[in-house]
């Protein structure tokens, strides 16, 4: 691959625990490949940890059918009981739901006996499937702001706000290094295009649990999230010993932290609109970054396109949910 | 004639038309020994255009309307924003309203028409006391929407469902005029756009109309009821009643068979025969059973007897105007020749159309002179003179009167 000089020059100008390496010669594509090689290289080193198949009850109870299936402790996921189920299960379901309590990814291994439904969008009370849905679409914009720029230009993202509803839309904010760019229309409508490109591909969404030294390995290149890390750890289950992050990777083309659950696959998209691009102030990072503002609905619903334009005119204001903030480590919200 | 040019002929006549659709283009125009008569043209033009109803170029209209699933709130809330979007009168245009032109009967001048709906008929009485029926007809939420003045027109391509006059092509420009504002959620993106120009709510029917370019009018004007005076004369064109595959009797009035009363056997409502003994075959244009109705029907000369100014209701004489209730209708100057020398340069119907005043309110109901107002005192015997009673007078005492 062609390793291409940045003209910009570079400069820390926040602590951070560990060293950001120089990616003054790297391309966007390049360090996303890394990023994915080490995810690989994890998943596959706590794959192997399970020496033994053990078998877990789960109970589904779906207002069609309700079962009993055994499937494998650790390795089995909410999306292999709908498959035993039913095509309609697999293909709406975005979460499921543990013991009514817990809400879980459709591609996160299950690790005890319980209860499981599936939710999707119609439902009644569908808040945790709309900011899933949300989180989702703000994780996607990462990735189209890393793929669609040429590669003279480095694209740093730095994390998303959770998602609000108050606002009008979802919004990633990162440092784009494009000077004052003010996208056109048809710069909005082909970054879009590249959403709905992924719909296409069908790419499912997968967590991974990571310590933080193979975070910060990870992120190697990555100043904001690398600065991120120390205040996103935290115990994931009652019996782990470390702290961990977890990470989402997409298909096979993305890696990024995000606390929260994301939908099942990028099937489940259905329209997706680029809004606006607003310059915002970092005083954590002590620098000006640009907030990618967009606005995006479930295939599921099935909206006219003079209600959505209309949407769409709203989304176009400036987001004003919270600018990224590195606080404590234990309060910090700031990525969920 | 030629046998072989005979053959030649009969299947030009009778064969399905080639693609370019426009009427002015004859396909046999080559061979000039068969004279195209009036009722041979009639014939053709009815074959031609008796299943297209549209040009394929037009936009797709209907859109939408499926359940989008909202909560009633949000249902409401959209009924609202579309109610708001098109709430403002003013044109959201920033150029000023365009020059009015002037009226003039040398080079003649035709005025927009308008697109009416049928809504039913009515009785009324004229000042002799004679009741005839009228047709109601409401003009309802019309805007003019477009304008493409004569050098933008390929006149030779024209899809026209009632042949432009030779002599008016290359001269006319063609405005398009919508009726009855509707829910942009109801058509596609496409023909929505139609309208963003003009600023007006999307129509739910669009119609042409070929006017001369001196009766231009803005994109986003709308047009009123006001457009004719009362005591004008109108041509209506609309579709009329479909009464689907109909026999002969009902079509053309024929005759049919007896009853069954007198042993006709099989014989009641029949064509009978089909042609002469002599020649064998069935000339074209013989009346058959057939699909009844559902074609553009112009009735010409309808007088305006009335106006109602708040609803936009024109009253038209008589009640065969063509279509159902509830059908659209074009309603237009009328070029009948008796009518058309009334209009001169000083008493001609508002031009290029109705503009309202501001301060000037108009009053709700206008009448024609000789239609008979109730609200009115009625006609006393003071107001007639009457004869004094007297013998007849022959023609003789007459002529020796005179002297």
């Amino acid at each position: 691959m062609m390793k291409i000089r940045s003209c910009l020059t570079f400069s820390r100008r926040f602590q951070s625990t560990s060293s950001a390496q120089s990616r003054n010669h790297l391309t966007n594509d390049e360090i996303r490949a890394h990023r994915l090689r080490i995810f690989n290289n994890e998943r596959q080193v706590q794959i192997e940890r399970i020496r033994r198949v053990e078998k877990i009850e789960i109970d589904v109870q779906d207002p069609i059918q309700s079962t009993k299936l055994l499937m494998n402790k650790n390795l089995s996921t909410p999306l292999h009981c709908a498959r035993h189920l039913s095509s309609v299960l697999v293909d709406r379901s975005c979460l499921a739901l543990i013991d009514d309590q817990h809400i879980w990814d459709m591609n996160r291994p299950l690790e005890r006996d319980c209860t499981l439904k599936f939710l999707h969008f119609m439902e009644e009370n569908c808040e945790e499937q709309n900011r899933a849905y949300w989180r989702t679409c703000s994780f996607i914009i990462g990735y189209i702001l890393e793929t669609a720029f040429k590669s003279t230009y480095h694209v740093e993202l730095c994390s998303f706000p959770p998602p609000q509803f108050q606002a009008g839309s979802f919004a990633y904010d990162a440092q784009l290094n494009l000077g004052d760019w003010k996208p056109t229309r048809d710069d909005l409508r082909c970054l879009s295009i590249q959403a709905y490109k992924l719909r296409d591909r069908d790419l499912r969404f997968e967590r991974l649990d990571v310590t933080q030294s193979v975070a910060e390995e990870m992120f190697a290149y990555d100043r904001f999230k690398l600065a991120q890390i120390p205040h996103m750890l935290r115990l994931v289950t009652p019996t782990d010993t470390q702290p961990r992050l977890s990470v989402y990777r997409m298909g096979d083309c993305h890696v990024d932290i995000t606390r929260g659950p994301l939908i099942s696959s990028t099937k489940q998209i259905g329209r997706f609109e680029f809004s606006a691009v607003h310059p915002i102030d970092v005083p954590s990072y002590n620098e000006t970054m640009h907030r990618v503002q967009a606005l995006s609905i479930p295939a599921q619903l099935h909206l006219h396109y003079w209600t959505f334009d209309y949407l769409l005119e709203r989304a176009k204001k400036k987001n004003n949910a919270s600018v990224p903030t590195l606080g404590k480590a234990k309060t910090a919200e700031k990525l969920e | 004639m030629n046998r072989a040019l005979q053959t030649i002929c009969t299947r030009f006549l009778t064969r399905p038309l080639l693609p370019v659709s426009s009427v002015n283009f004859i396909p046999c125009a080559g061979i000039r020994h068969h004279k195209l008569t009036d009722q041979h043209m009639r014939l053709r033009y009815k074959k031609l255009h008796w299943h297209k109803f549209y040009d394929d170029k037009w936009v797709q209209r209907r859109g939408g309307g499926w359940d989008e699933k909202l909560t009633p709130e949000n249902i409401s809330f959209m009924q609202e924003v579309v109610h708001d979007t098109y709430a403002n009168e003013e044109s959201p245009l920033k150029d000023g309203p365009w020059k009015h032109g002037e009226y003039t009967t040398n080079p003649e001048t035709i005025r927009t028409g308008v697109l009416g709906l049928k809504l039913g008929t009515l009785p009324q009485w004229n000042k002799k006391g004679q009741k005839f029926y009228v047709t109601v007809v409401q003009i309802i939420d019309n805007h003019v929407i477009n304008y493409t003045p004569p050098e933008m027109i390929n006149f030779r391509t024209l899809f026209t469902t009632r042949p432009l006059r030779r002599d008016l092509h290359g001269k006319v420009g063609m405005l398009v005029v919508g009726a009855l504002s509707c829910d942009p959620r109801k058509f596609t993106r496409a023909y929505n756009g139609l309208f963003e120009q003009a600023g007006v709510p999307p129509k739910r029917k669009l119609t042409r109309f070929f006017v001369t370019p001196n009766s231009v009018i803005k994109p986003g004007t709308p047009l009123y009821a006001t457009h004719f005076r009362c005591g004008d004369y109108v041509d209506v064109q609309a579709r009329s009643i479909d009464y689907g595959f109909q026999g002969v009797m009902r079509r053309y009035g024929f005759r049919g068979g007896p009853s069954d009363k007198y042993g006709a056997t099989k014989f009641h409502r029949k064509r009978g025969t089909v042609g002469s003994g002599r020649k064998h075959r069935i000339l074209p244009g013989t009346r058959m059973a057939g699909l009844m109705g559902n074609k553009l029907v112009m009735m010409k000369g309808l007088k305006v007897w009335r106006i109602n100014t708040k609803y936009n209701i024109l009253y038209l004489m008589g009640p065969a105007v063509p279509g159902p209730n509830h059908g659209y209708m074009r309603i237009q100057d009328s070029t009948l020749y008796e009518r058309k020398q009334k209009i001169t340069n000083e008493n001609h119907p508002p031009f290029p159309t109705y503009f309202p005043e501001n301060g000037k309110v108009l009053e709700e109901e206008l009448f024609a002179d000789d239609i008979y107002r109730f609200d009115q005192p009625t006609l006393t015997l003071d107001d007639v003179q009457i004869a004094p009673l007297t013998s007849r007078r022959t023609a003789a005492k007459t002529a020796q009167k005179k002297k």
